[in-house]
């Protein structure tokens, strides 16, 4: 493979994880500005690296590597009062969250939360999208819908078990069908 | 799992997806985690979706921006008759495009290997044109809002501005004089002018390719500026870039620059201040030349490198663009300002008598009565020098409306005359003005009304009072003085030794308000 045919693969690899590894590197920091960070420290390693990939392998469980450590090292640089997880608690969820991966492609799992936004009523759509299409904070969607941001986060976390539900629904027939 | 537990980690997730956890209950939620798979699946996938939420959202943000109204135009038009431009801010970019990635693929194209991000079912698999500003040279099929640039066909313009999105996510402004090639969904190639990039992750991997190098993007902002003699320079604002040119290679992290040449190859990573580089990096409605178009100037001159002013028409009937310069260093052409060194994106002044004439403004000055003169500036050199001045010639004699000019002191001063009698009143900054960096100037009056001078934004001198009407037979702007027998002798002032660009003229008097709104616009300085 030509060095430019490397390189194309790699990019195109790495665009496709993306959402992936913001997904585990959240989950391992719950910390949504952290993670962006380390994502993109992450890329720039992996770029580094790019000898070092062999074209077939799994891409994304070397891509999860490197994001591990770059964790690591993040958790290093800050203080002890700022990190939000034990040391046991992230190598479980780095463990786990490799198999996780496997069983199921983002390409599937979108096209499932299209289905399933679109079998919600309108109006439930609309608090949805306060929140994630116009990207106001709890606090104003809260305000928007005249309702406390207690009742406000109940009812979010309730569209989003539907649509999780129904999204896990859809993942499930489709393996089924397999 | 009790089910006590379960409602308890829902709501703990929830909290968490929205940004108002609290550290004990992450604490706790810690606990609910450890040695816990299933719930750890839970969590993953919680967060997942939660993502894929955000994504959704934000291809549906960027799909009702481009159905949106906009609200800035090119033009000096009537307000009634303007095209209107949502703005578009960074959150909604950050996820724009994410989709293309998912699909991505390697296709070949014509030889070379060009990155493919197979259509989503939100968006168009061609770089679009989303938006323009004062373009030209180019037809307008290829530069309006919503023109598809199709893969190897080239995009060349003497001036203006075009912002385009790219399949993958990356947005781009590109500045003019400049030619550029869409060569794939995230790759481009540059061969002069300047571009500014801005690629959310999803689009990492996006590439300007320029005959000097390979600029390979990691999640970043960045600016490319391709020069006609080869020399490529490239800045990081944001994240990092990878800049490769035959065997040597350099990462950029923010506020980092290189240069490179096909002979040289990448130079040292080298330190920028942002207050250095100039690159117009948005032109939405927040940008500073859409916010001064927004405030409707009478006139407002741009100049760019080896190619003709960039002249936003006036709406004013009776002005015309004419342009005269004397002394030299800058030439006469087609009613147009030529700078003469290539590097120049503004008007610059050597010290020798040199002035640039430009619009008369009679008419309107005569009708409103009031004034602003706004531009950006930089002194080189310390003494006495002039900057711009409205002037009338009555028969032999020069005449002088308003005038702002540096004295021999370094002060900025902003002076009015008015009479027949060569009356005026004046107003000096408190402070001496710095030298060697670009300032935003604002030089606001009218008839009976006070006179304001303001510096980046704020106020430096103490309004004063205009006990008579303005010169309205002063209607010519000169910038840059130094005609022996106008301001230099007048006022004993020498010319400007150093810089005037964006130089927006007014018929009325600007609010504090309004100049702190363009200043504030202008994210890195001067454009």
């Amino acid at each position: 493979m030509s060095d430019l045919d490397r390189h194309s693969e790699l990019v195109t690899l790495m665009s496709a994880s993306q959402t992936r590894l913001l997904a585990y590197v959240y989950s391992l920091t719950a910390n949504r500005q952290s993670a962006e960070e380390i994502v993109q420290a992450t890329n720039l390693v992996i770029w580094k690296k790019a000898d070092s990939y062999v074209p077939g392998t799994n891409f994304i469980a070397w891509a999860f590597k490197i994001a591990r450590f770059q964790v690591l090292e993040h958790r290093s640089r800050i203080g002890r009062d700022q990190l939000v997880y034990s040391q046991q608690l992230v190598d479980e969820l780095a463990d786990s969250m490799v198999c996780f991966d496997a069983d199921d492609t983002l390409a599937d799992r979108q096209a499932a939360l299209g289905v399933c936004l679109a079998e919600l009523p309108a109006s439930r759509q609309e608090l949805l999208w306060l929140r994630y299409r116009d990207a106001l904070s709890l606090a104003d969607v809260a305000t928007r819908i005249g309702k406390s941001t207690n009742a406000t986060n109940v009812l979010l976390h309730r569209l989003r078990q539907l649509l999780f539900d129904c999204i896990q629904r859809r993942l499930a027939r489709n393996e089924g069908a397999l | 799992m009790t089910p006590e537990h379960d409602s308890l980690f829902d709501s703990l997730l929830a909290r968490l997806a929205d940004g108002v956890i609290a550290p004990d209950e992450l604490a706790r939620l810690e606990q609910l985690l450890l040695g816990n798979p299933e719930r750890q699946r839970l969590y993953h996938d919680y967060l997942l979706n939660h993502l894929l939420l955000e994504q959704e959202g934000a291809l549906r943000a960027e799909a009702d921006c481009q159905v949106a109204p906009r609200n800035v135009s090119l033009k000096l038009t009537p307000p009634s008759a303007r095209p209107k431009v949502e703005v578009a801010n960074r959150n909604q970019w950050t996820f724009r495009g994410r989709r293309f990635a998912i699909a991505a693929t390697i296709l070949l194209m014509t030889g070379a290997v060009t990155l493919v991000l197979m259509r989503g079912e939100h968006g168009p698999n061609l770089a679009t044109v989303v938006d323009s500003i004062g373009v030209e040279g180019a037809p307008r099929e290829l530069t309006a809002e919503g023109a598809a640039l199709d893969i190897g066909l080239p995009l060349n313009f003497s001036s203006g501005l075009v912002a385009v999105a790219m399949p993958s996510g990356a947005q781009l402004v590109i500045e003019g004089p400049a030619s550029v090639m869409v060569l794939g969904p995230n790759r481009v190639q540059l061969d002069h002018g300047q571009l500014f990039a801005t690629v959310p992750s999803p689009a990492i991997g996006f590439t300007v390719e320029t005959g000097a190098a390979s600029l390979v993007d990691l999640g970043t902002e960045f600016g490319v500026s391709a020069r006609p003699d080869g020399l490529v320079e490239t800045y990081v604002f944001r994240g990092k870039v990878r800049a490769e040119s035959g065997n040597s290679a350099a990462t950029l992290a923010i506020g980092e620059a290189i240069t490179a040449s096909k002979s040289a190859g990448v130079s040292a990573v080298r330190k920028f201040n942002e207050s250095e580089v100039s690159f117009s990096r948005s032109i939405d409605g927040t940008s500073y030349l859409s916010v001064v178009e927004q405030l409707r100037p009478l006139a407002m001159y741009r100049f760019a490198p080896s190619s003709r002013s960039r002249q936003f028409e006036s709406d004013f009937g009776s002005v015309h663009n004419s342009a005269s310069i004397q002394g030299g260093v800058y030439a006469a052409a087609g009613g147009a300002i030529v700078a003469p060194n290539a590097a120049d994106g503004y008007l610059r002044f050597v010290g020798v008598e040199s002035q640039s004439i430009l619009d008369s403004v009679h008419e309107s000055l005569a009708q409103t009565q009031q004034y602003s003169i706004v531009a950006w500036v930089r002194v080189d050199e310390a003494g006495p020098q002039g900057i711009a001045a409205f002037a009338g010639e009555q028969g032999p004699e020069v005449e002088l409306g308003a005038v702002l000019r540096v004295t021999s002191d370094g002060l900025l001063e902003h002076r009015c005359h008015f009479g027949r009698n060569a009356e005026f009143v004046q107003q000096l900054s408190t402070k001496p003005i710095p030298r060697g960096r670009w300032m935003h100037v604002v030089a606001a009056g009218g008839s009976h009304q006070n006179l304001h001078l303001y510096l980046n934004g704020e106020q430096v001198a103490a309004p004063v009072k205009l006990s008579g009407a303005i010169r309205t037979d002063c209607g010519t702007l000169v910038l840059g003085s130094g005609s022996a027998r106008s301001l230099a002798s007048d006022l004993h002032t020498g010319p400007l030794r150093g810089g005037i660009d964006e130089v927006a003229v007014f018929d009325r008097c600007l609010s504090e308000a309004e100049v702190q709104r363009m200043y504030a616009s202008s994210i890195s300085g001067k454009n």
